[in-house]
């Protein structure tokens, strides 16, 4: 029996209880932030500096706003997607996930700030520009639309400042709450701060939920206020978790190979989040599918008309990429058990979802360019690219500097969360 | 031509089936299976009456071949919903529903998709019964009485004859060793 005891990958007979080791501050801090910060603020700086220059010397302010307002709505969702992981863990009193727990709080307080920056455009439109890009905003069609008039009820300036507002602020006292008990457990130890930050989940989860579904309607599907659909909500909804846990993935295996966490996320966690990113592929390409699909096939004009100018003028390769890339790619890559568990493959994989993920925004932001009703030249796809890529890299920085800044102020795991041990432990059976 | 393997045979003339050893706790049979592993036996078992966590590794067993074939048989499935449909409504009965064009993907694709996970399910059923010799009547394990309580509370490990490193008497004092008790021959073919 001696020699069994002593064995050491003793899966059956004994745990090792002590995880001190693994707790220890080069493990579970990351310091080494400040450059990185500063060249995420370079980039945020010229790729927004570049997008605002074009307003005024080369593509005009229209297509500038929608490059600008495409890329804010693709970082919110991955902060909103941060946000839902967050709340789903404390309500599914999810163990496995806890060392990774904190780099989804860090997004998730990043959420109220990006709706700051998503609500810039909205708010020029409806002050200074007239509804240029947000065409509910414009006075004309606010006088003589019999559509616009039949929504004015709900898509009126005094109405959708409060929304924005009440986004706000369901926002930051879900993300102020949750990630405040979270570090007060780092200091307190205290594990019924577990029991508050469910509570907190539990009601959260429905004001997450409904205030995400009406904040897509205000800041994306009302752009063209003729176009609406139920799945809206559910769809910006699919992209926020899908974008979310790819960006995890690019800010914890940065971590790994900067020589943190060791030994506290695995390949057991990145397997999971791996079965996670699947999961929300084909959740995505499920809502995204079933959305065109009614829409194809009632064959409402008003419903239609936001389709046809998206498939035709070179958009259509847009739409086929989508179909392929936002699937059928990382559907059949992630497929493959290998894959999950390998750290580096699974942030290739991350790579490419978020680069999809903003080529879904730019499928839904940038064709309202064109979408006016007294449009002349279509603009195809590729016309003045280099906007929207200097909009999403310059927005990719600031969330970027942000993050960076955020990750470097708090340890990297919730220390002392009941649950550590079981998350430390992590293994998958099959 | 294959190696020909060695047929053993009892006193009474039956053909032995291999060797038996039960173990008292679930840590002795997972260490016992890691060290029958290292020994470089390929065809034998663990037998126990609930799940113990590890022990594909313990026994050094491959993973298995069930999500290939699936994955084949599946897109097959989806592949062949998808040109039924096609060829159904694009090419053999061409019919206008709604103005819509002949043939087109949108409508195809839930029957697709349908016709994928049918495909799959049945492929990973039969498949799964294939790869581990099922339905199968009998075993020779069964005739054993104590065998028997491997379903309530012992946990076993059967090396059997069709490995070729078994030998009677080596393989018997092995798991003597590695503290096996109750040890058998088990016979049958």
């Amino acid at each position: 029996m001696s020699s069994i005891a002593t064995h050491e990958h003793d899966a059956v007979l004994h745990h090792d209880q002590s995880h001190e080791h693994l707790l220890r501050e080069s493990n579970i801090r990351y310091t080494g932030g400040a450059s990185l910060s500063t060249l995420f603020l370079a980039v945020a700086v010229v790729g927004l500096g570049a997008t605002i220059a074009s307003a005024f010397l080369y593509t005009g302010k229209l297509h500038a706003i929608a490059s600008f307002q495409m890329a804010a709505m693709g970082c919110l969702a991955m902060c909103l997607g941060g946000m839902f992981f967050t709340l789903v863990m404390h309500l599914m009193a999810a163990g496995w996930s806890i060392t990774l727990r904190r780099q989804f709080e860090n997004l998730m307080v990043l959420a109220p700030v990006m709706l700051v920056v998503a609500s810039i455009v909205p708010l020029y439109d409806l002050f200074i520009g007239n509804g240029s890009l947000y065409l509910w905003m414009n006075s004309q069609y606010q006088k003589d639309n019999i559509v616009l008039q039949e929504k004015i009820a709900f898509l009126n300036p005094s109405f959708f400042c409060v929304r924005l507002m009440l986004y706000f602020v369901v926002w930051s006292i879900i993300a102020f709450k949750l990630s405040g008990y979270s570090r007060r457990q780092d200091e307190t130890g205290d594990k019924w701060l577990s029991n508050k930050a469910r509570f907190t989940s539990a009601w959260g989860m429905l004001a997450f939920a409904l205030t995400t579904a009406f904040a897509s309607f205000d800041l994306l599907m009302s752009m063209d206020f003729r176009f609406f659909s139920t799945m809206w909500g559910v769809y910006y909804f699919a992209s926020a978790a899908f974008s979310g846990i790819a960006a995890l993935v690019l800010i914890v295996v940065p971590l790994r190979r900067a020589g943190k966490l060791e030994a506290l996320v695995t390949a057991e966690h990145f397997h999971d989040v791996g079965k996670l990113m699947f999961t929300f592929t084909v959740f995505w390409a499920y809502i995204a599918f079933s959305q065109y699909f009614l829409i194809w096939y009632s064959n409402v004009p008003e419903e239609t008309a936001w389709y046809l100018v998206r498939k035709r003028d070179g958009w259509q390769f847009v739409f086929f990429l989508l179909a392929i890339g936002h699937f059928v790619v990382p559907f059949l890559i992630l497929l493959f058990r290998g894959v999950k568990r390998s750290p580096t493959a699974l942030a290739v994989v991350a790579m490419w979802m978020l680069f999809i993920h903003f080529t879904d925004m730019f499928f839904i932001v940038r064709p309202m360019v064109t979408t006016r009703f007294t449009d002349s030249a279509p603009l195809t796809p590729m016309s003045g690219i280099w906007v929207d890529l200097a909009a999403v890299f310059g927005m990719l920085g600031l969330l970027g500097f942000l993050l960076v800044r955020r990750v470097s102020s708090v340890p990297l795991i919730p220390l002392r969360d009941p649950r550590l041990p079981e998350s430390i432990e992590h293994k998958n059976y099959i | 031509m294959a190696k020909q393997r060695k047929v053993y045979v009892t006193e009474s003339g039956e053909n032995v089936y291999g060797v038996i050893a039960e173990f008292a706790t679930a840590a002795d049979v997972y260490h016992a299976a890691e060290k029958v592993r290292d020994a470089g036996y390929s065809q034998w078992d663990v037998y126990a009456p609930f799940p113990i966590h590890g022990i594909d590794e313990a026994m050094g067993q491959k993973r298995t071949k069930l999500p290939l074939a699936c994955a084949a048989i599946g897109l097959t499935g989806a592949g062949l919903g998808f040109l039924m449909q096609y060829w159904m409504s694009g090419v053999d009965y061409q019919l206008v529903v709604q103005g819509k064009p002949y043939g087109p993907w949108e409508p195809f694709v839930p029957i697709t998709f349908e016709l994928g996970i049918l495909f799959t399910a049945f492929s990973a059923l039969i498949c799964m019964l294939a790869f581990n010799g099922l339905p199968r009547h009998n075993h020779p394990l069964l005739s054993k009485e104590r065998f028997l309580a491997v379903s309530d509370d012992t946990l076993a490990i059967c090396i059997e004859s069709a490995d070729d490193k078994f030998d009677p008497d080596q393989t018997r004092a092995m798991l003597e060793r590695l503290g096996g008790r109750n040890i058998d021959l088990v016979e049958g073919d």
